[in-house]
């Protein structure tokens, strides 16, 4: 919790732009495209449980 | 705290511009990331506030429900609000102009029982 997991974000970011280079160089881009696609769902999963508790927390505080 | 606060704001915006630079999705992700920590913290410390203003309305007797109302009324903008504003950082302000309006109809019909019980008093005094 807290700024380490845009430092997470930021890194899985720059990994996957490399290795999407390196594939793309290499001919073979839909494997680029995949890595991608993987890293972004990678992401997703992290912020999920942080979406999830965030709503819990707004729900019982405002009683919505 | 408030310090947290700012580096969190100030190093999403650097990390969402470089990565939006090179047209990679990672933008949007840090920009989520970003205002949700912030949104948390700020919950950290309304949440004290919160059960202060629920003792004050159930001290205060009848007038307490249609302040909860309210109470709700702030929490659904706020949302709608936040999840606008990163729809809109990312680029498509349609959905978020959708989702605004969304929350405000949502509000016009929370307000809807008031108004009522306000007309039944004002008929009554008449």
């Amino acid at each position: 919790m807290g700024v380490n997991i845009i430092f997470k974000i930021a890194a899985v970011g720059i990994l996957v732009s490399v290795l999407g280079q390196v594939l793309k160089h290499s001919g073979r881009e839909d494997q680029a495209f995949l890595a991608s696609l993987a890293g972004l769902i990678l992401v997703l999963f992290w912020l999920l449980p942080y979406i999830s508790e965030l709503f819990r927390t707004i729900e019982t505080m405002f009683s919505l | 705290m408030l310090w947290k606060v700012l580096l969190i704001a100030l190093l999403g915006t650097c990390l969402a511009v470089y990565f939006k630079e090179q047209k990679n999705v990672m933008g949007t992700a840090i920009v989520i990331a970003a205002s949700l920590l912030i949104v948390f913290y700020t919950m950290v410390f309304l949440s004290g506030l919160g059960e202060k203003v629920k003792q004050l309305l159930s001290a205060m007797g009848s007038g307490g429900k249609y302040l909860m109302t309210l109470f709700k009324m702030l929490g659904i903008t706020y949302v709608c609000d936040l999840t606008a504003g990163i729809c809109k950082d990312a680029g498509n302000a349609s959905i978020a102009h959708q989702l605004q309006i969304f929350g405000k109809l949502l509000v016009i019909s929370l307000s809807v029982p008031i108004l009522s019980t306000l007309m039944e008093t004002v008929s009554a005094l008449l």
